[in-house]
């Protein structure tokens, strides 16, 4: 299993997130091979990582759980905390 | 003798298969193992084969049953074999195109979708063959029946379901297309598991002699039950993707609702082991016990795994490739070699020796323990990634989960020889009933000549 890359973008602050996965994707590293991408399939994934990044936070921070084992998030429109709580 | 060579193919295919799998395992730990083949290709080979194996067999079996249990003959033998060379044709491009680095699809399937066209065709070749040959069955259906006609339908739709993303709406919005993609795996799994399943009762049911189980209430409750899983308990695997609350909600009851199968195995296990007695010398037999062993300790698993606030800890860890391996490897293979073991047994051309009985009871032993230690090890990797996760980078997760990776590779050897000893004994024997019905063949061809 791999790294979670959710917010690997927005992880480290603006812009660093993107020059690591960038060095990344050049040169492999941490057991990650090297797949010789060219420079259009890295742009590809840079932007499919920045829009993955924008869906949300992972793992959740802030979350409650009901009685029987439900999870709700804080981002969840349905979720009450009073109700919860 | 269509369906053996669906049987035979399929038992090739989930011996390289394995074989990819552990070149995988040791990819996985030394990064630069066998460099050449990259990771990306060995996964992709041992997902796509190990996959076929199931598929490949569990429709041998049909093809195999079909014109010798239901009905005399199929409808058309013609079709079956268009649908073989189809299916051979297409998994030979399909690992062209790993082995070249063309890749294109998702998970299971992750070959470019143009090779998705044969398969559609295919299946429907053999969905023809299946509904028009039961058109002459005239009595009521045997549930096991009714299990493969939904398996067959089901894929249509699951498969369909799966490369909705070829679909600008679904490919352009990342949130929708994980939700549809994820959800069609579930349901996909459920597919070919009906078709399994079913395999799984018709033998049991000929092994022990009486129809009567196959049309009981209690038979077609669990048949409905299982559907009705099929198609809603895609619980597990959408729980932390965007959407809305009732759907999750409502997908996690459902898949609760299969509390019921687990209890009913517990309830029933003292006249298990009473079959077990009677049937301890059928090699078939052998497998289906090792299958309801396996099926109740991973439904367990997919219980706990199906409440969210566990699938919270456990989503993307190694429990998670617990739950597909013990599902995939315990349950459906240990009913796919049962299905073998039935033809073979049930043949007068290809009775095995004492002593293959013998390498096959201990190849599935060494199976059994490889696969529990395998399955442990991913379990404990799966804690330590997921449940122990207190924030640390993950190459410190990485290092922490090693000996436990390690554990299960070397599992994976063990359960690659164990499974290897079974199909070597298993292939010969197929091919001895192959081989003795050409002769037949010739031979009646020739008293035609003459």
């Amino acid at each position: 299993m791999g790294p979670d890359l959710t917010n690997a973008m927005s992880y480290r602050g603006e812009g660093v997130g993107e020059a690591i996965a960038r060095a990344f994707l050049m040169n492999g590293g941490n057991g990650m091979p090297n797949f010789e991408l060219n420079e259009t399939e890295i742009n590809a994934l840079v932007a499919y990582l920045k829009f993955v990044d924008k869906t949300g936070t992972y793992p959740p921070k802030v979350y409650d759980m009901t009685w029987y084992g439900m999870i709700y998030q804080e981002d969840d429109p349905e979720w009450n905390r009073e109700e919860t709580e | 003798m269509i369906g053996l060579h669906f049987m035979r193919l399929g038992m090739l295919s989930l011996a390289i298969g394995m074989f990819f799998g552990v070149i995988g395992g040791f990819q996985f730990l030394f990064p630069d193992f066998i460099k050449e083949l990259l990771f990306t290709k060995t996964r992709a080979l041992h997902v796509s084969m190990v996959v076929s194996w199931i598929f490949l067999v569990a429709i041998g079996g049909v093809y195999h049953y079909l014109p010798r249990y239901a009905v005399n003959k199929l409808y058309s033998s013609k079709l079956a074999s268009w649908h073989y060379w189809l299916f051979l044709l297409t998994g030979i491009a399909v690992v062209g195109s790993y082995l070249s680095g063309r890749f294109g699809g998702r998970e299971y399937f992750a070959f470019p979708p143009v090779l998705a066209i044969p398969i559609f065709i295919s299946w429907i070749f053999f969905g023809i063959n299946f509904f028009k040959s039961m058109s002459v069955y005239s009595k009521p259906w045997p549930v096991y029946y009714y299990q493969w006609a939904t398996g067959i339908i089901y894929f249509f739709l699951t498969y369909t379901e799966a490369h909705l993303y070829l679909i600008p709406y679904f490919r352009e919005n990342m949130v929708r297309e994980i939700i549809v993609q994820w959800k069609s795996y579930g349901a996909l799994t459920g597919s070919w598991n009906m078709l399994v399943y079913g395999t799984a009762f018709f033998i049991a049911t000929k092994i022990g002699g009486s129809e009567k189980p196959a049309y009981s209430k209690m038979a077609f409750g669990l048949y409905f039950l299982g559907l009705f899983n099929l198609i809603f308990g895609w619980a597990h695997h959408t729980y932390l993707v965007p959407s809305d609350t009732w759907l999750r909600t409502f997908a996690y009851f459902v898949s609760m609702t299969e509390l019921y199968i687990f209890g009913k195995i517990i309830w029933d296990w003292r006249s298990s082991l009473s079959q077990w007695e009677i049937n301890r010398h059928n090699l078939a037999y052998h497998f289906l016990f090792s299958a309801d062993i396996w099926v109740f300790l991973n439904l367990g698993l997919a219980l706990i795994i199906s409440v969210p606030f566990f699938n919270f800890y456990t989503h993307g860890t190694h429990i998670i490739v617990a739950h597909a391996m013990g599902s995939t490897i315990g349950i459906n293979t240990m009913i796919l070699l049962a299905s073998i073991f039935y033809v073979i047994g049930s043949s007068k051309e290809s009775t095995l020796s004492a002593k293959q009985t013998k390498g096959v009871t201990h190849g599935l032993k060494l199976t059994n323990v490889s696969l529990a230690v395998f399955l442990i090890a991913l379990i404990c990797a799966g804690i330590g990634k997921g449940i122990l996760y207190t924030g640390e980078p993950y190459q410190v997760i990485m290092y922490n989960i090693r000996p436990f990776l390690l554990t299960f590779t070397i599992a994976g050897i063990a359960l690659m020889l164990g499974i290897w000893s079974i199909l070597w004994t298993a292939y010969r024997g197929l091919g001895s009933q192959l081989e003795r019905k050409k002769r037949i063949e010739t031979n009646s061809e020739i008293l035609e000549v003459n």
